[in-house]
């Protein structure tokens, strides 16, 4: 158990190493620098771009600055910001994942909430009109991405209807009362993944209400509602279960044009902002951060499948 | 293109046609979801490869009016020509600066179909050459290419997109445009396409790797076929199902990437209008005009919609244990 979790450790941080590497790469590539991107409102002189360079190390060969962007980042050292002055990445960071994050979590559980109880509905009412209406939702759903579902959602309700300010999440994050304003953020960009899940629990939930020892349970007198809660639902939920991991991975690290649309101030489109004003720091701290995510979700997925199906062991 | 199996003569051929293309067809013929897809994406590809006369307009074209100076009712609504609401002549109305939003629809649907395009072709080639040689090559190619798909698999798809767009500005090593397609466009379906072909070559791998154990290979090798016999006649038919399942599902998500970052200004560049660029420019002018939004949102909810249901209904005709 420690061995397979120490070999999967290794394995993340040399993928983790080589993404690095990459944007790295990639991003000292894109044409124009830190100070020739602010250079656009002010004039700067030459001499002092040069200064500014090589006060935080830019004229270095890029080996000997890479090598020493890895050293900081081993000792927890993300650098400093180049657009925000004197800011570190690392507190910028922590503030832009607020809204992220609250965003992610309130999807979350929209995913979840509504998308176990309707495949639930779906399988119990297997072929009537409501396992249809589910059906036919759910797919539509899963087939557009977030993006269009975004648009069609505010169309209908800040422009039609007038519920909402088109850009409803100027302050979100900031105060309890801006998460009404998530709502309809957070539905957009859990609605493909609701889908999936609810898809995956009417699967799963038609397969287990097929076994014997839910006639066994049906035959000894158990009422319907006991049956279905205890005795299919748990069984039901496994393979929902698995997909937690990489569902919270991707709605985390996937809202970039969710935050870009409804003008969320969340990590996703300060990446996009960062790429615009070549603030490297911030280019390579969001790529870690969400590389990272995506890898941890993946691993606590793998931890957790033998806890909730005791037939799976780790090898 | 159907590929045909000879019957062994001691066994009488069926009649009609077979073969695993067309056994796959027939499947999905049942499917009315999947074969409604089918026409409206053909009609789709039609309407983007004659675009030009498709699109009553040019898309640049600015249908500005005049007042002529003098103003009969000072307290009507100026008729400038622009943020037309739908009419006969311009069927999903006007934008911004006067122009007609149906024909640069149509125009903006035939870069998305062509990123699509594009996509399935590159990543196709990339994943069956990586794919076979990962299967029949060396063991440490094929860790190599294990090794790719895991970072592949964590590096978030947009943001490597985002960083490779923005590594080449406007021109693909010094060409402002290839092939009369502007090197900005260019540049983002090779982006697209290269996050898309790890997934592409472990699935041709593995459809090799389990086809080489199959009993219909080593009876085929039994009754003294050529190897080259074998790949093409036996593995290549049963292989292809799950590729083309793949490639048909990377078309949404090519035409997915292409609107959303050309929608944040990273992707087409403007005045070309893709459905991106039209949304994006629009987006600003919502509450004035929301037919501008709508209208392309509509023709990508289309496109998404018919390509998913042809996917699964792909899917269920190559593999009928898949079914639900």
């Amino acid at each position: 158990m420690t061995r397979y979790l120490l070999g999967r450790l290794l394995q993340s941080a040399i993928t983790l190493f080589f993404i690095a590497l990459i944007t790295f790469t990639l991003m000292h590539e894109v044409p124009g620098g830190p100070f020739d991107a602010l250079a656009g409102e002010r004039v700067l002189s030459v001499e002092f771009v040069r200064a500014q360079e090589a006060y935080y190390g830019l004229s270095d060969p890029l080996p000997q600055q890479f090598a020493r962007y890895m050293g900081n980042l081993l000792r927890g050292d993300l650098g400093l910001s180049f657009a925000q002055k004197g800011q570190k990445i690392s507190d910028l960071i922590l503030d832009k994942m607020n809204a992220s994050l609250l965003l992610g979590a309130m999807s979350f559980t929209i995913v979840f909430g509504f998308g176990v109880p309707v495949g639930v509905v779906s399988a119990i009412r297997r072929n009537t009109i409501w396992d249809y209406l589910g059906l036919a939702l759910s797919t539509s759903l899963a087939a557009v991405p977030a993006f269009v579902t975004a648009f069609i959602f505010l169309i209908v309700f800040a422009v039609w209807l007038g519920w909402f300010d088109v850009r409803l999440g100027k302050d979100f994050g900031d105060s309890l009362g801006s998460v009404r304003n998530g709502l309809l953020p957070a539905l957009a960009l859990g609605a493909p993944s609701m889908a999936l899940v609810s898809r995956l629990t009417r699967g799963a939930m038609l397969e287990v209400l097929d076994q014997d020892y839910i006639r066994t349970a049906r035959a000894k007198g158990l009422s319907r509602g006991g049956i279905y809660v205890r005795h299919a639902l748990r069984n039901a939920l496994i393979p929902v279960v698995t997909l937690t991991g990489p569902i919270f991975a991707g709605l985390v690290t996937g809202s970039i044009i969710i935050e870009e649309i409804f003008g969320i101030p969340g990590i996703g489109s300060a990446f996009v902002t960062s790429v615009f004003q070549r603030d490297y720091g911030m280019i390579m701290g969001t790529t870690l951060l969400y590389a990272t995510i995506i890898m941890l979700m993946n691993l606590v997925v793998d931890l957790l499948y033998p806890l909730v199906d005791p037939r799976v062991r780790i090898a | 293109m159907a590929v045909r199996t000879e019957p062994l003569q001691a066994f009488p051929a069926p009649s009609g046609r077979s073969g695993f293309l067309w056994d796959a067809y027939k499947r999905m013929r049942r499917n009315r979801a999947a074969m409604i897809s089918m026409v409206v994406i053909g009609m789709l590809v039609v309407t983007a490869i004659f675009a030009d006369l498709v699109a009553p307009y040019s898309p640049s074209e600015q249908f500005l009016k005049s007042s002529g100076g003098v103003v009969e009712n000072p307290l009507a609504p100026r008729r400038t020509g622009k943020f037309e609401r739908p009419t006969a002549d311009h069927v999903f109305g006007t934008d911004q600066l006067a122009r007609d939003i149906f024909s640069r629809t149509v125009v903006g649907l035939r870069i998305s179909l062509s990123a699509a395009f594009f996509a399935i072709v590159v990543v196709t080639v990339i994943g069956v050459v990586v794919g076979t040689f990962a299967a029949s090559g060396s063991k440490s190619f094929d860790d190599l290419l294990m090794r790719v798909t895991d970072i592949t698999y964590a590096f978030p798809d947009l943001l490597f997109i985002i960083l490779l767009r923005s590594v080449f500005a406007d021109s693909l090593f010094g060409f402002k445009s290839v092939l009369g397609i502007e090197a900005s466009v260019l540049l983002l379906f090779l982006a697209i396409s290269l996050t898309a072909w790890p997934t592409m070559a472990r699935i041709i791998r593995g459809q090799l790797l389990t086809i080489r154990e199959m009993e219909y290979t080593i009876a085929a090798r039994a009754l003294g076929a050529r190897q080259s016999r074998i790949a093409v006649r036996h593995w290549l038919p049963n292989a292809v199902g799950p590729a083309i399942v793949e490639a048909t599902f990377l078309a949404p998500r090519a035409i997915f990437a292409e609107a959303a970052l050309s929608f944040i200004g990273i992707g087409v560049n403007p005045p070309t209008p893709s459905l991106g660029v039209l949304i994006s420019e629009h987006f600003s002018w919502l509450q004035i005009n929301w037919t501008g939004v709508a209208f392309p949102t509509a023709t990508l909810a289309v496109l998404f919609l018919a390509f998913q249901f042809f996917g699964d209904g792909l899917r269920d005709a190559f593999d009928p244990r898949s079914r639900r």
